[in-house]
């Protein structure tokens, strides 16, 4: 009796789930499973023009109704890489949309007219699987037009194939790796805008050729990050003569000692120190660095060592001033308002629009920042503007409706192969196999001078004489 | 023979669950030909969940003995996954991932369910970041890499493994409910020392029990690492994924098989909606039914709704007519 | 010996720490059979309760003891009068309500965690506090560690006194060796449970001040500690007090001579420790 019972409840259990998950879109019955998904992309632009390029001189869809571009991406609001959403991606576009919806959208050439746009996002808590699925989501269920990247490397690998599989274009600076480069050849519909071991490592021994470093004493985060860079560099390194006086991986996941590397690397009497770990571990190492007074004659901070935020939480409570207690100190990335006229436009209407907003970032302990400060990143805020400004005039461009009546992505990934950008990091910003090359970047390492971020590659990029050896640390 | 006879067919309860399970796999299994391309890679990460929480069910429902390392046997299929996927078709890697997962939960079980119940627990819940922690620390010290990539399969790919594993699963549980095996780990569970006297080789059948509830984890494991693309040891051993089941089980009940079925759909269901529309909330939420669900529904679901037919058929009656267990 | 010196100083440091944490768990679990999966959000919730009052109000961080530890203590007692309580009720054994206790550990872990980052994000925080080195022998150590390795101990130190020679300790004692026998001799039990949550809260707060005055934390690193404790207290025995401490200096000692070569490693040499010890010593070394 009871058995019977509780197997129907299964079986309509089993067949709401069913009904519930279908409710959404169904494909006609009996179609080929395994492909049914045909690219939004692929087959709807060509159509309409013989070819990608010709489109723009002959596909007028005027006439067109399209009240509105959705773009759809899965973000990191909550979890452990909040932190970066918060701070250097999500302002980016938020402010993007923000300013196009206040011109009346964006610009679409086959439409001829502006459209308004609406950032359709997804929270994953930092979860890779939660990622993917709601990529899938997005983009074989609810058909957005167009996708921003997912915020981490880890979860730009995950989702590259993603939107290769549904055809969608998407333009990351979200991560950047040495193994990204395995993923985008795969993945040609994927390009990535940020800085890498590639362009980073070889400016930090440029430089350190450049003052004589003799010896390094290296903390590398054991995820990819910190295994690429040390990687590259401690060959490198060894190449110009430069003696690795120790190494140590720090961990990820999981508590660590600060004291530890620091003693240990003060024990090497190493020239240089350099932590290439992200702020969760940075920010300990450095305290730690500053509470034993440990001074190397170069101190560089990985991912983080950018950021303006930095100075603050190290200094914040200290009495002294965060831009006298970070004079000296190196980090990747690199660029500033002395930089280009284009980058100082962008970061001061940056600063403008965040600080009327007023909620950029908040306090420690919650509350809204009462100074409206707004905390700049001296690496990545560039190449995350620049991004949007890629997808922007990609769709100004080469904008045209699939017959579904999305944005046809296929005509953006074409744009976007031969076309130069008008953006943040350069005028004629140029993809070379779907990646930047070095000399797209305003920088690719600096140090902090009296509160602004100096570029300090050996060449014409350099916006300031390098201060070399650090002065010590301050205290009161 | 004489086991699947009366497990199957022994009586006309059990004939109706074999008509009942059967018509919900061809269901099942017919249903990617309705649905769009996104529902079979929702499908499939449900029917991983279920998976996990029945597979849990197997040992530590009945045993009372907590399991926390339903995250390392998963992860670890995954991690296999990402390690021999690119060369080896999925099917065989998840029965490698399952042989693996039941290698180390004999092994850890061989350990560990000698002691305390407390000291299993704690154990288990180390399990998954020891495996984390040494599988990065060689990927970083031998391999300069920190993860792979993964060969992605069609979301119906994906689907149908994780179906067969259900199905396996579902049958084998059936299977042990009627066998004299599933009868000595209820005998543990009610009071291991007197199973002990009447002859049930107690650690043995626990380990055992152990072992194969981690197997299916494994498998689906593997078939879920492919639709993320990239698997590294952070993404594979999620330690979220140790409490899931745990709750999913409770959730639903574990009275009979079917309760950690239906906690996982709701779970799933609820956890795939918060997340999206009240990411914020989605965790507090988690907490707050954990808490309430052990406080207040601790036979699950399934208790809640025996109870109410318990009341009815009294109310109806006007008095209990015998045992509604 | 310099390098044996470096390493015996801070990992003393490193150990009194651990102590500290584990002291909490220990007690919670000795008494009340709770395995609190919890214990590490409520040492991050006073980090963070200290430093809004050290950055904010200007306040010493010593201060945070008076203001965390009763907050907490208060939660955790309020916590086991109500949901622990009920959960012991209904269980029919000692080994189902340990089960029981964990999940809802593990629940309250997931509310106060996530409460937190509503409140204060999930970026890395920190203030620097006696940030310079004091030299002793061959080694700089800095002056925060110093003072935090001087309050841990203090702290340890009082608590077994009031364990050994309070009337309240001795009940206390006599609950983790034999509840029932206890309750016949007049130990009001369900008061000693209670109040041994509470402590084990009250140590936590304690050890969540010391920690944000030597390192920085983040809203999401509470579990990283309560790893931590498990593993103190799976060395040192579960459920006893000197183990506890014992174990916290072991495992002190020892990480740091692993960070000395690679930071990295720390970790999964802790685990590897736990394994070995639950093959050979499950008991832990100072369990009976």
């Amino acid at each position: 009796m009871k058995k019977r019972y509780i197997t129907l409840i299964l079986a309509f259990v089993m067949v709401a789930a069913l009904a519930l998950a279908g409710c959404g879109t169904k494909t006609p019955a009996g179609g080929d499973a395994g492909s049914a998904a045909a690219p939004p992309a692929a087959s709807g632009g060509s159509e309409q023009a013989g070819a990608p390029g010709e489109l723009v001189a002959t596909g007028s869809q005027s006439d067109l109704a399209k009240d509105k571009i959705v773009i759809g991406g899965v973000r990191s609001s909550t979890g452990t890489n909040a932190i970066f959403e918060q701070t250097a991606f999500g302002p980016q576009y938020k402010m993007w949309v923000d300013q196009l919806n206040k011109d009346g959208g964006i610009y679409v050439k086959s439409l001829d007219r502006k459209v308004p746009v609406e950032l359709k996002i997804y929270d994953d808590g930092s979860e890779i699987s939660k990622t993917t699925q709601l990529y899938e989501q997005l983009l074989a269920d609810e058909k957005v037009d167009i996708i921003i990247a997912p915020v981490s490397t880890a979860a730009l690998f995950a989702v590259a194939p993603i939107a290769q599989k549904y055809g969608y274009y998407m333009v990351a600076a979200e991560g950047g790796a040495k193994e990204l480069e395995k993923y985008i050849a795969q993945n040609p519909n994927v390009f990535s805008v940020l800085g890498y071991s590639e362009t980073q490592v070889p400016a930090f021994v440029k430089f350190a050729e450049e003052q004589g470093i003799e010896s390094v004493f290296c903390a590398y985060i054991d995820d990819l990050h910190g295994t690429e860079y040390w990687g590259a560099a401690k060959p490198a390194l060894e190449a110009i003569g430069v003696e690795i006086k120790g190494e140590q991986s720090v961990p990820l996941v999981g508590g660590f000692d600060a004291n530890a590397v620091i003693n240990a690397a003060k024990a090497s009497g190493a020239d240089a120190f350099l932590a290439f770990t992200y702020p969760d571990q940075g920010i300990p190492i450095a305290l730690s660095a500053i509470a034993l007074n440990y001074n190397p004659k170069l101190y560089l901070m990985g991912p983080g060592g950018s950021y303006d935020f930095i100075g603050g939480v190290l200094w914040g409570a200290s009495g002294i001033d965060p831009a006298v207690g970070m004079e000296g100190v190196f980090g990747w990335g690199g660029w500033n308002e002395k930089s280009s006229a284009r980058a100082a436009e962008y970061s001061q209407a940056f600063r403008e629009y965040w600080i009327d907003k007023g909620d950029f970032w908040l306090n420690a302990d919650g509350t809204p920042n009462a100074d409206g400060t707004v905390y700049q990143d001296w690496w990545g805020h560039a190449s995350y503007y620049s991004v949007c400004e890629i997808y922007q005039q990609a769709i100004e461009n080469a904008g045209a409706l699939t017959d579904e009546g999305l944005i046809d992505n296929a005509l953006l990934v074409e744009y976007t192969k031969d076309n130069s950008f008008d953006t943040v990091l350069n005028q004629e910003l140029r993809f070379t196999n779907n990646i930047l090359l070095d000399d797209m970047y305003l920088g690719n390492i600096g140090q902090w001078q009296n509160g602004t971020f100096e570029v300090m590659d050996v060449d014409d990029r350099r916006t300031a004489d390098p201060i070399y050896p650090k002065p010590e640390w301050p205290t009161k | 023979m004489e086991l699947i006879k009366t497990a199957f067919f022994g009586s006309t309860k059990s004939k109706v669950q074999l008509i009942g399970v059967i018509a919900a796999l061809v269901i099942l299994f017919l249903s990617p030909q309705f649905l769009n391309t996104y529902m079979p890679n929702f499908l499939a990460k449900l029917i991983a969940y279920v998976v996990l929480s029945l597979s849990w069910t197997i040992f530590s429902g009945k045993t009372g003995y907590i399991s926390l390392a339903s995250a390392a046997f998963y992860g670890l299929g995954m991690y296999i996954e990402a390690l021999f996927g690119m060369n080896i078709p999925l099917p065989v890697v998840m029965v490698f991932a399952a042989a693996v997962a039941f290698a180390v939960a004999f092994g850890v079980g061989v350990v560990t369910l000698r002691l305390r119940g407390v000291y299993f627990t704690i154990f288990t819940f180390g399990l998954a970041l020891f495996l984390q922690k040494s599988i990065l620390w060689i990927e970083v010290k031998f391999f300069h890499t920190k993860g792979r990539m993964v060969l992605a399969y069609s979301n119906e790919a994906v689907f149908y493994c994780v179906l067969v594993v259900f199905a396996i699963l579902i049958f084998v549980v059936i299977l042990m409910n009627k066998s004299r095996f599933g009868l000595a780990l209820d005998c543990i569970g009610q009071n291991e020392d007197s199973a002990q006297h009447i002859g049930v080789n107690t650690t043995m059948t626990k380990v055992l029990a152990f072992a194969i509830s981690a197997a299916p984890a494994g498998a689906v494991g593997a078939a879920i690492g492919t639709s993320i693309g990239y698997v590294d040891p952070d993404i594979a051993f999620n330690m979220l994924l140790s409490f899931l089941p745990v709750l999913m089980a409770i959730f639903g009940g574990m009275r009979s098989m079917y309760g950690p079925i239906v906690g996982a759909v709701i779970f799933f269901v609820l956890q795939d909606y918060l997340m999206r529309e009240y990411a914020n909330l989605y965790m507090i939420i988690f907490g707050a039914v954990m808490v309430v669900v052990i406080l207040f529904m601790p036979k699950g679901i399934f208790g809640l709704v025996d109870k109410a037919i318990a009341k009815r058929q009294r109310n109806f009656d006007g008095e209990v007519i015998g045992d509604v267990k | 010996m310099t390098l044996f010196l470096t390493v015996l100083i801070n990992g003393c440091i490193l150990g009194s720490v651990y102590a500290l944490v584990a002291l909490g768990l220990n007690t919670q679990y000795g008494v009340a059979h709770i395995l609190n999966i919890a214990h590490g959000e409520f040492i991050i919730l006073s980090a963070f309760i200290t430093m809004t009052l050290y950055a904010g109000a200007g306040l010493h961080p010593l201060v945070a003891l008076a203001v965390a530890g009763p907050i907490v203590f208060a939660i955790s007692f309020v916590l086991h009068r109500t949901l622990y309580k009920r959960v012991k009720d209904m269980s029919a054994n000692i080994g189902e309500f340990e089960g029981n206790a964990i999940l809802v550990a593990f629940g309250i872990y997931f509310i106060v965690q996530n409460l937190m980052r509503d409140k204060w994000g999930s970026a890395t925080s920190g203030y620097q506090f006696m940030a310079f080195p004091v030299r002793i022998g061959p080694a700089d150590i800095a002056a925060n560690n110093l003072f935090v390795l001087l309050w841990a101990v203090v702290i340890c130190v009082v608590y077994y006194l009031f364990l050994m020679r309070t009337r309240t300790g001795k009940a206390i004692r006599a609950a983790a060796q034999d509840a029932g026998a206890a309750a016949l001799l007049g130990v009001k039990i369900n008061t000693i449970m209670a109040l041994c949550f509470a402590i084990g809260g009250l140590l936590a707060a304690f050890a969540g001040v010391l920690i944000s005055m030597k390192e920085p934390f983040t809203t999401v690193s509470g579990m990283n500690y309560t790893t931590i404790a498990f593993i103190v207290v799976v060395l040192g025995g579960l459920g006893n007090v000197k183990g506890a401490i014992l174990g916290g200096f072991i495992l002190g000692i020892v990480g740091y001579a692993v960070s000395t070569y690679d930071t990295g490693m720390m970790f999964a040499v802790f685990y590897l420790i736990v394994l070995v010890l639950l093959i050979v010593r499950p008991k832990g070394l100072l369990g009976r």
